[in-house]
């Protein structure tokens, strides 16, 4: 899942950066409010963590315009302000969730897929599609009950077609929750990842749309 | 304290009963002396009427020998007696009071019969004496009808006033009341202005005062909270750092692993700078640090260490136009204001740029000027520049440099003043006068 991480403390940002890729997220960070604003206009972000206090601006104005603006994100600040106040505040200007600093890489990865979950319409921790069932807080795979072993960009591939319900991803949105911005991509590397998913899952499990993109089958016609 | 109340309505109140008391009781006192007198007027009028009456009857009457006497009716309260100069009675109303009407000097007279008073005017006119009396418990009967007539009034209109006065001040003073209500039922941690829309001018002024110190306490809270929002985000910041890169270091192994520590550890170094640079700030802004170990500290050695620390020998040009200068100041607190002079320079100012340091003597104070080339920064900005954790748009640094500056030079009597964008590419020049020692 791709998430964008607005923290212009760069130690901080590092650190939050390599714990959150450790529990298979993909993260772009940006340190003012004007960089925020242009990446999520430009990239399809699954959630954002916000720092309150940025260089040119206050991240809960930056929360504000963005709901006034229509979009629904899922959001996770990040703050350095204790008091209950601001924690109101926050949640009252937009906010889904809120942490305050210093806090447990664990728990701001357990909350953020918390957020995912809540996002998605979803009660349980588990993402499932007929007999496939993914968690993404224990990053395992299981099909008819049993596990299946999937590599880190392969689970995080299935994390995202499951997600979609359904719906088709094109190559680019695939592209984009798999590789942060300014990671090299090769150009047959999403397609080496279908092939094995197709592989381990079973050919069916994921559809082609010629030109469009791909999706998950629907179950019944897996189960056929 | 007695409540301003009570004390109106006492006052008042007070003055007004014996200012009413006296009126009534010198009014009572005219009306019980013009009343005496006219009643007298009407018996001296009764007798000169009856003197009119005899005028016309035959002359043999009162020259005549004979008992002959005629009495006449008596009426409850007057009695009239009419008798010849040798004292023979002609007509009497009460035949037995001697006392009373056996009068011989002409005029008025307060006479006694059977315990009572009377009083008698007796007329002598041609031969003939007359004596009119009125009983005295009459006179006293009707001034005392008088008096009641004028008295109930009298009360009625003093209780009246007196309830008036009670509820004009009560009613008057209910902006104070209402003032009071609103002061007791107010959150204490509001601080929002007081309406003075509808208060009497007299409360006008008190309120203002009171609002004047609201809005201070209110900028001075204010300053607290984001100084403790600021230290809270300047102390916390590198913890976060420090803990998720010791998390990450649990995780991963190798080159990376040893990654995340060192990154841990500068975020030790930067905490623990962060930390040293508020406990100097604290110190210099209370009177704790005695002042007497101000034996003055020498200018270039104070800034040959700042330029030792900062590493920034190469880029500084130094031109000193005294000798050598001494400061009043320690020599750790001088090193403390140079360095955070010169670390605020490489910061602000173009990387690699040189820096500027005069130093002078000008009448008893020293004027250390150090100028950094770099962007012109605006006015109001600069102006800020000094505040507690105001970083500028440059991400390192606490944030704390410039306001210790001013604490530790503030304290000495001396003063800090910022420049910017004037001349060739002044980025940004820090003037401070100090007292030479």
């Amino acid at each position: 899942m791709r998430i964008l991480l607005v923290e212009d403390d760069m130690p901080v940002a590092a650190g939050i950066e390599a714990g959150l890729a450790l529990s298979n997220f993909v993260i772009d960070t940006v340190t003012t409010c004007s960089e925020a604003h242009g990446a999520l206009a430009s990239f399809d972000y699954a959630a954002v963590v916000l720092d309150r206090r940025l260089p040119d601006g206050d991240g809960l104005a930056l929360l504000q315009a963005w709901r006034r603006a229509g979009v629904a994100t899922p959001v996770l600040m990040l703050t350095a302000r204790d008091a209950v106040a601001s924690r109101i505040e926050g949640l009252q200007g937009g906010a889904d969730d809120y942490m305050i600093k210093p806090f447990d890489l664990d728990e701001l990865a357990a909350r953020l897929q918390a957020l995912l979950r809540r996002s998605a319409g979803q009660v349980d921790g588990a993402l499932r599609h007929g007999s496939l069932a993914l968690d993404p807080v224990a990053r395992s795979v299981t099909l008819e009950g049993q596990p299946v072993t999937l590599v880190r960009r392969e689970l995080m591939l299935l994390e995202a077609l499951m997600r979609a319900r359904g719906r088709i991803l094109s190559s680019d949105q695939l592209k984009d929750r798999l590789y942060g911005i300014d990671e090299e991509v090769e150009s047959n590397a999403l397609n080496v990842h279908i092939y094995q998913l197709r592989r381990k899952l079973g050919r069916h499990m994921i559809e082609t749309i010629r030109g469009v993109g791909y999706r998950l089958a629907s179950p019944c016609v897996d189960s056929a | 304290m007695m409540s301003l109340r009570l004390r109106l309505v006492a006052t008042l109140g007070i003055t007004l009963v014996l200012l009413w008391g006296v009126t009534a009781a010198w009014s009572m006192r005219d009306l019980s002396t013009r009343l005496e007198h006219s009643l007298d007027q009407r018996l001296a009028q009764s007798a000169h009427m009856v003197a009119g009456l005899l005028e016309r009857m035959p002359g043999q009457v009162w020259r005549s020998e004979t008992d002959d006497m005629s009495t006449i009716p008596a009426l409850e309260g007057i009695a009239c007696r009419v008798s010849s100069v040798r004292g023979q009675v002609v007509a009497d109303t009460h035949p037995g009071m001697d006392d009373v009407l056996a009068v011989q000097s002409e005029g008025y007279s307060y006479r006694e019969h059977d315990g009572q008073r009377w009083r008698a005017y007796t007329l002598v006119d041609d031969g003939k004496r007359i004596t009119v009396a009125d009983r005295l418990r009459e006179r006293e009967a009707l001034l005392l009808q008088v008096r009641n007539a004028a008295l109930y009034p009298f009360v009625f209109a003093l209780v009246g006033s007196l309830i008036a006065l009670w509820w004009g001040v009560t009613r008057e003073l209910s902006p104070l009341t209402w003032l009071q209500r609103r002061l007791v039922s107010r959150d204490p941690g509001d601080l929002s202005e007081l309406p003075c829309a509808g208060l009497p001018s007299e409360i006008r002024p008190l309120i203002d005062g009171f609002n004047t110190l609201l809005g201070r306490t209110r900028r001075v809270l204010e300053l607290e909270q984001r100084f403790t929002d600021d230290a809270a985000h300047e102390l916390r910041t590198p913890l976060t750092a420090i803990r998720t890169h010791l998390q990450i270091s649990q995780r991963v192994e190798g080159q990376q692993r040893r990654d995340a520590l060192q990154q841990a550890e500068d975020g030790v170094t930067r905490l623990s700078k962060t930390l040293d640079q508020l406990l100097l700030l604290a110190r210099m802004e209370s009177a704790e640090e005695p002042q007497d170990d101000l034996h003055g500290a020498c200018f270039d050695a104070a800034l040959e260490m700042a330029m030792a620390e900062t590493e920034s020998r190469d880029v500084c040009r130094v031109n000193r136009a005294a000798d050598s200068l001494a400061v009043a100041l320690t020599g750790t607190l001088l090193t403390t204001v140079l360095r955070n002079l010169l670390e605020n320079a490489q910061h602000h100012g173009e990387p690699g740029a040189p820096i500027d340091i005069q130093a002078r003597a000008c009448d008893r104070d020293a004027i250390i000027e150090v100028t950094s080339r770099g962007e012109r920064i605006p006015p109001e900005r600069l102006a800020r520049l000094t505040e507690r954790f105001r970083r500028g748009h440059h991400p390192r640094g606490s944030g704390l440099g410039l306001s210790i500056v001013e604490a530790i030079v503030t304290r000495v009597g001396g003063s800090l003043a910022l420049e910017s964008g004037d001349g060739d590419d002044v980025g940004m020049r820090v003037r401070l006068r100090l007292p030479l020692a």
